[in-house]
């Protein structure tokens, strides 16, 4: 029996062993093979991708006799973006569509639908901000927050960006709840930032912009029409064409002030259709930053009367750790209006309303809203051929640098290709 | 009965035994074909990789000879491509040669209307039928400079084959070759065909079947093969262009 046993063992050993052979050379020995082949094959993509978008770029147009890449240059400079715009090149050769024609031969090399090409602008982002400010009492927990935090994200933002922001404070009004340390109070003026100032951030009183009729503030919470009377008069640079401009509210009132009634008065809407109007002419996008009404602190709008400030009847508000009636309950119960208002200002020119739940999100949102904006004027201005690369394909990309003879800078090519 | 269970189970492990061992010498066996289809798979690729490469940048082949900017790839010169156009059309072109397959190429312009020019080079026929043993296609993009202003979009085809006819008319090339250039007079090899040879010397052809290729050297006592097999060929070289070929 133990001789049978070992037998069978050694039978066993003999099999493991020939079985083990053959999976080894199947694994190893063709496999290699057919792995290099495999890498050879990819690396053959790879290189034909990259091959084909060099030739493209070294082709030239026929009309222009210049370089496809020459030609994406100008076109990213000149905001050509779309299929369809045309460059005019000048008495001789006439209009030029660069995007459809770069778009055929990408579709010869690479076949219809395979590709996705990208350029974004070369050139920084080019911004002109301008913050109307509400300087009634409730604000000062806000523009003391933007007043330690802006200049230095003004400062850092200005090495990347080309930017310049105005801070602009409506007509003051008593805002002796503004408390510098317990006793004593100050007025929202441009004063606060002295020493803060650069030539990046300025602040002005809207009264100095000698805005007359019409477009003339008419107290500390008019933004409308203030942001009107800004837009009509530019900032201390003046508008720059090429520039983004961005219209930046802070408020927690309706434009021109809230009415006992809780309603929305005809002059709410007068003072905000002139700040739309004036932002839809200049392409401005308006952000409106409503601040804190009350209506997060005390939802119900019920909060106990206080008496130590003279802004009475009102609810609370939170500034440096202690409690300050500054709202009152109609102001807080108008927060919802306040919101759909700031909404029909920021909708059409392409903005959105940012709403705050503490005094230290001020800088915060301004600083969003920058980044925000910079991010979707970047995709607006870059010029986007064939169709986005699908999720279930092995995509094949390439980066490349190409120059941009106008300004004599440089961009990169992103392409995207699948088989 | 123990005696009688060992008496039964000797013979069969030594059958399973027997059996487990022809497996393995056939999987051995399978293992190494595979093996060497994947081998020549992964040569034809390469080759044929290099050849559009050296065809597409080589200045002695197609490539645009710039004299003082940068070079950049893939550039075709038109010129080069008339001449190898007319050149070329029944070889392949010197500086692209290789001597184990053979190739034609397709340097096709593309514009607005589709395909506005063609130029082809290379070998005019290729092994076919049983004597064909593999053959690959693929392409690069290429850019056709006519004039400085003048850049066209353009993609190169390649047909790249590895047949007995390649092979065989490959020698015969290679040999001549290394004779011109004094490196080695004669040479022998074994080549297999599939059909019978045939040497056109009119026309300076080898032909494998009905598939003929022209050679660079004429060859001296040589009438071909009545039948297919293996075959040993011994060549010499005698300047400026003869090969002398011996069974």
């Amino acid at each position: 029996m133990k001789g049978q046993t070992l037998e069978m063992l050694g039978f066993l050993i003999l099999s493991v062993t020939v079985i083990g052979i053959i999976i080894f050379m199947r694994t190893y020995l063709a496999g290699s093979y057919g792995n290099t082949l495999l890498s050879l094959t990819e690396r053959q993509e790879t290189e034909g991708m990259r091959s084909g978008l060099n030739t493209i770029l070294q082709t030239t147009d026929p009309k222009t006799g210049r370089k496809m890449e020459e030609l994406i240059g100008i076109s990213s400079y000149t905001e050509k973006v779309k299929k369809g715009d045309k460059i005019d090149f000048g008495p001789g050769i006439g209009e030029v569509d660069i995007l459809t024609m770069l778009e055929e031969r990408f579709n010869g090399i690479y076949g219809e639908g395979k590709w996705y090409l990208k350029v974004p602008p070369a050139d920084k982002f080019f911004t002109q901000i301008v913050i109307v400010v509400d300087t009634s009492a409730s604000l000062c927990d806000d523009v003391d927050n933007i007043k330690s935090s802006l200049p230095k994200i003004i400062q850092d933002l200005s090495e990347e960006y080309d930017i310049t922001a105005t801070i602009y404070m409506l007509p003051g009004a008593d805002s002796s709840c503004c408390k510098k340390t317990g006793y004593g109070g100050y007025d929202l003026t441009c004063d606060l930032f002295e020493g803060k100032l650069t030539d990046n951030l300025q602040c002005m009183s809207i009264n100095s912009l000698d805005c007359v009729g019409n477009m003339l503030p008419q107290n500390e919470e008019d933004w409308g029409r203030g942001l009107g009377c800004i837009i009509q008069k530019g900032p201390p640079q003046g508008w720059n064409e090429k520039s983004t401009k961005i219209g930046i509210i802070l408020s927690d009132e309706l434009s021109g002030g809230n009415d006992d009634s809780g309603e929305e008065l005809y002059y709410n809407m007068a003072s905000l259709e002139i700040g739309k109007k004036k932002a839809e002419e200049i392409g401005m996008y308006v952000f409106p930053i409503k601040t804190e009404t009350g209506r997060k602190i005390c939802p119900g709008c019920d909060c106990p009367n206080y008496p130590e400030c003279s802004c009475a009847p009102n609810i609370c508000v939170y500034y440096q750790n202690q409690q300050y009636p500054v709202f009152s309950k109609i102001q807080c119960k108008m927060d919802g209006i306040l919101y759909s208002q700031m909404k029909r200002i920021a909708e059409p020119t392409e903005g959105d309303v940012y709403e705050l739940s503490g005094s230290g999100e001020a800088t915060k949102s301004i600083l969003e809203i920058i980044k925000r904006v910079e991010a979707e004027e970047r995709e607006k201005r870059s010029i986007k051929l064939g169709i986005p690369p699908p999720k279930n394909k092995k995509i094949n990309t390439e980066t490349l640098t190409i120059p941009i003879p106008l300004i004599g800078k440089y961009t990169n090519i992103y392409l995207y290709q699948w088989s | 009965m123990k005696g009688q269970i060992s008496y039964v189970m000797k013979p069969m492990t030594m059958i399973a035994v027997i059996i487990l061992l022809v497996f393995l010498l056939q999987s051995l066996y399978l293992n190494r074909g595979k093996e060497t289809q994947a081998e020549k798979k992964l040569d034809i690729v390469g080759t044929g990789t290099n050849i559009l490469l050296i065809l597409a940048n080589s200045k002695d082949c197609l490539a645009y000879d710039y004299q003082q900017t940068m070079e950049k790839a893939n550039i075709l010169d038109a010129a080069k491509l008339d001449s190898f156009s007319n050149d070329y059309q029944a070889v392949e072109p010197e500086c692209a040669r290789n001597y184990d397959f053979g190739w034609r190429a397709e340097v096709k312009e593309i514009g607005e209307s589709g395909i506005e020019n063609e130029w082809t080079f290379g070998t005019g026929d290729f092994s076919s039928g049983k004597s064909l043993n593999n053959e690959v296609n693929f392409w690069i993009p290429v850019a056709i400079r006519y004039s400085e202003n003048d850049i066209r979009l353009g993609k190169m085809d390649i047909r790249l084959v590895d047949g007995e006819l390649e092979k065989l008319a490959g020698f015969l090339d290679w040999s001549c070759k290394m004779g011109q250039i004094n490196r080695m007079t004669s040479s022998s090899t074994d080549i297999r065909t599939s059909y019978p040879v045939t040497y056109n010397s009119q026309e300076n052809k080898i032909c494998v079947g009905d598939s003929c290729r022209k050679l660079q050297c004429r060859l001296r006592y040589f009438d071909g093969f009545d039948s297919d097999g293996i075959h040993t060929l011994n060549v010499e070289f005698k300047q400026p262009d003869i090969l002398l070929v011996g069974g």
